[in-house]
Parts: structure tokens; sequence; C-alpha cells
């Protein structure tokens, strides 16, 4: 299985753990997952995420079954610069972008230039909807729930770019479920869907294709995310298309 | 065995019927279900008598079709005091309700609340109150840990079943940690880390019960939280159903 949503770093609101790669592969492990898509969680505070991308790479190195995705800021002024590192030094498999904690919507210009951008260069981009539920957030640091309307006014019009709807909830993906077929480019990671029989009742309306497996650990406990798969008495193509072919063809995994 | 102590039963079809509630559970090897019904049609925040009454008749119904599968737990609002002694009186001491379901309607540390909380003791049997803490806003006569921290210091009998452990989160754990007679139980919000683990330092594993409020949350999701988190197998065995099992005498 691949995880398409996995953090390692420091959280300042509660202690997470693991916080550390290695730590975070072992608990990956002993789960069935046998490879994860890793982001920073400094890139959601440091004033140049950049900062976090060159840790994160840096401990990433000797653990070849994770792999880096990139936090950017599009309202920082040296985001084409840093997203050009990130792929070409740091090999990261796709950019987040955390727009309630960097004050920007997706429908802001800076935003609108990086997913051309990232689109030109191949590198899918993840915009991440919420991190923790609006009513458990620490109020130093309330970040609102990103608008999926707002996004999807603009993703059409940016069709060479490959979008990753994180931590989207399941009554966002019923929103979505309509406009899906018009965007073969936007995909959604299953972290955060949570309903009675909630997985199933997604794969009747949108089919497996454009599903991720995620589980948002730290953040989330990953047997959580594990016992999701089991509710849903997936099949075999099923379960192998959402936790792992989707993810090889999107990130690029061999 | 797992018992699921927070399970709402609404008047829906297919999928968030009774028999498909019940159904998933049992994938999970989760009976019986802890229910109550706070609205026939949809949950009802702030409700007539009218509605309060058919909403427990509704759980009576499903309680006869499906005996071996749903506990009930009679609905009762503190705004409507004669009307919520009444169906208590109906629903648990002369029906087969197992305890008494408090949600929104009044804070649990108003003195309107006194008169549920006596006859609940009499009885013997618990109350389930729903409590959050939410930095958007608390609705305005919801809840918090705080609130039952109130109620269980003025009524140290009284057992009471906090509900929503993620929602109350590390201040809640504090508020009711000093109070023997409050358990928590694990259902509702997402499934985030290090919560239960808190709880069982602070609580002790003889406090908390598993619990999904289904059908709004997923048994596996909400399950989760209690496989995943480290315990040892009594621990785990009291939160997944020993607990549930004494508080409500199944």
């Amino acid at each position: 299985m691949i995880d398409a949503a996995a953090y390692t770093g420091h959280w300042p609101f509660r202690p997470l753990q693991p916080s550390d790669p290695a730590g975070l592969l072992s608990r990956l492990s002993a789960a069935g997952i046998e490879r994860a898509l890793v982001t920073p969680i400094e890139g959601l505070f440091y004033e140049d995420p950049q900062m976090a991308n060159e840790r994160l790479a840096a401990s990433l190195q000797g653990l070849p079954a994770l792999a880096p995705v990139c936090v950017l800021n599009p309202a920082l002024p040296a985001w084409e610069r840093d997203l050009e590192v990130c792929r070409s030094r740091f090999h990261c498999r796709a950019v987040k972008l955390f727009p309630a904690y960097h004050r920007y919507s997706p429908i802001d210009q800076p935003a609108r230039d990086l997913f051309k951008a990232a689109g030109n260069l191949g590198v899918p981009v993840v915009v991440q909807l919420r991190v923790q539920d609006v009513r458990n957030q620490n109020a130093l640091a309330f970040a609102p729930d990103v608008s999926l309307s707002d996004f999807l006014t603009i993703a059409p019009r940016y069709r060479d770019t490959q979008f990753v709807l994180g931590c989207i909830k399941y009554a966002e993906i019923l929103e979505l479920a309509s406009r899906l077929p018009d965007l073969p480019h936007v995909w959604v990671e299953i972290s955060n869907l949570e309903y009675v029989d909630g997985l199933r009742r997604i794969i009747d309306r949108v089919g497996t294709q454009r599903l991720l497996f995620g589980s948002h650990t730290p953040f989330f406990l990953i047997e959580s995310a594990i016992l999701k798969l089991s509710e849903a008495v997936l099949t075999s193509k099923e379960r192998e298309t959402i936790t792992r072919d989707n993810a090889q063809v999107l990130f690029g995994l061999a | 065995m797992i018992i699921d102590s927070h399970v709402h039963l609404v008047d829906w079809d297919g999928d968030r019927s009774t028999e498909s509630l019940v159904r998933l559970a049992t994938r999970h090897g989760i009976a019986p279900i802890v229910c109550s019904c706070l609205g026939v049609n949809d949950y009802v925040r702030y409700p007539t008598p009218e509605q309060v009454t058919a909403a427990n008749d509704y759980l009576l119904r499903e309680m006869r079709v499906f005996a071996e599968d749903v506990v009930g737990l009679c609905y009762a609002c503190p705004s409507l005091p004669e009307l919520s002694l009444r169906e208590i009186d109906r629903c648990v001491a002369q029906g087969p309700m197992k305890g008494i379901k408090l949600w929104v309607d009044t804070k649990a540390s108003d003195p309107s609340v006194e008169p549920i909380a006596r006859r609940a003791i009499e009885l013997g049997v618990p109350i389930l109150q729903h409590a959050f803490y939410k930095t958007t806003g608390n609705l305005e006569n919801e809840t918090t840990p705080w609130d039952v921290a109130v109620l269980a210091a003025k009524f140290p009998e009284l057992r009471i079943q906090m509900a929503h452990l993620h929602g109350c989160g590390y201040q809640g754990i504090n508020d009711i940690a000093p109070y023997p007679n409050v358990s928590v139980d694990t259902s509702g919000s997402e499934p985030e880390a290090g919560v239960l683990d808190r709880a069982l330092c602070l609580l002790g594993s003889g406090r908390i019960l598993f619990g999904s409020d289904a059908p709004g949350r997923g048994y596996g999701v909400q399950l989760g939280k209690v496989l995943g988190t480290e315990m040892d197998q009594e621990d785990r065995n009291r939160i997944r159903f020993k607990n549930a099992r004494e508080l409500y005498k199944l």
C-alpha cells in the first residue's frame, strides 16, 4: 500500500508520535503500508517553508520508501525558485499548499500562477482543504477550511496540472461527484472521508479511479484508515487501485 | 465483543436504516449498539413535546424489532421538564430503555437538569450527556465538559457518560478527571491520535467507553481510535465492552 498523506515533524499543540521519518516508516510498515508521501509539518508554520523542505529532504536520505511532498507558499516571492529546487534537487513527488495556514485563497493570482507552473513541470499539486477539524483547533492558530467551491472555480482552467484535494470530507466528495467526469485532473485523498459505510458509498458514486489512500498520520490514527478500507469490503482490484495503483500513476512511483 | 455506546437511530431508508446500522456494526464485531433517537425524521435540537414522544416511540419500535442488537436511551429535554419526567417513567421505569440521553437544549449545569438527575439516580440508570468544546463557539445552550463537571459535583451518585472524547479534548478530560462518576465515550469528531492516550493517563480505562456516533460517523474509523491506541488488552476490553456492560447493566 502507498499512503498519499503522511507527515513528519513537530506540531505545536500536542505531541504527535512518531515525529521522525524512521519512526513513521516503522509505524506504517506495521500497518502494511510500504511507501508514503511525506510532508513536513513545520512547513505550515515556518516563515519560509523552504527551510522545512530542506530539513525534510535531508531527513529522508536513506529512506527510499518515503517520498517528499514539499510545502510551497505562493504568497511569498521566491516560490518559483523553491518549486524548481524541490523538483530538481529534492525530487519531490508533489507540492502541497496550505492556503488557510498561509492566508491566501486558491483563486488568488499567486496560487494560480503556481498551478500553471507546476503543471508545466509535471508536478502534482495537493491543495490541503484542512489539517484539523475547525471545532478542535487551538485558537492561537485558527485555520478555516479551504473552500471547495473556490477551488472548483479555477480547477477547470488548469487542465495540465494534476490536483489532489487533501483531507476532503465525505459531503464534499458528494458535492464534487457530478463534476469529476469533467475534471480528469482532479483526485481526492480519502484520509478524512468518514460516514457510515462511507468509502463504499463514495466508490458506488464516483468509482475508484480518482481515489488515493491516505492516513493523515500522525494527526490521525493509522488504524482508522485501515479499518475504513476493511469496512468497505473492497474487491482486490478496488483495493489495489485505491491503495497503490492510483498513487503510482499520479506520483510517478515505480 | 464490542459494544457501541453511542449511536443514533432515525427513520431513514436504505443505508442509514436501523437494519443497515446493525448489519454494518456486526461487520466490525460490534453488538449491541446503544441508541437514542433525537427525532424521527432528523435530529431535532429543540423539540416540541410531541417530537420527543415520537422519537422515543420510534426507538421503542426499533428495539422490539432488533431486540438483541439495540439498547435504547430515552431522549429527554430539561427545557421540557414535565414531559421529560413522564417519558423517563414511560420508557425507562416502566419500559425497556436503559438510560437517558440529553443533547443540546440545556446546559448540564443548569438547575433544570436536576429533576432528571434525581430520577436517574432513583432508577439507577446513567445519563448520556452530549458535550463539546468548540473553538468555533458552542450552540447557545450546548453543554461543555465544565458543565458536566458541575452536574457531577452536584450529584456524586449520578452516573454520567460524557459524549465525544475527541470533541471535549484535553481540557475536557481535565474537567471531569476529579469526578469518578463521569465516564467518557470515544464517539464523534476525527480520529486524532493522542487524545485517548491522555484520557487513559488521567481517567483510567475504567472510565472510557467505545462509541461511534453512527450514522454520522463511521464504525471503522471510530473503532480505530481504540484499536490504534497503545494499551494492554485488559484496558482495551474495558473500553470495548466491559465498561458499557457494567454501566448499562447488559
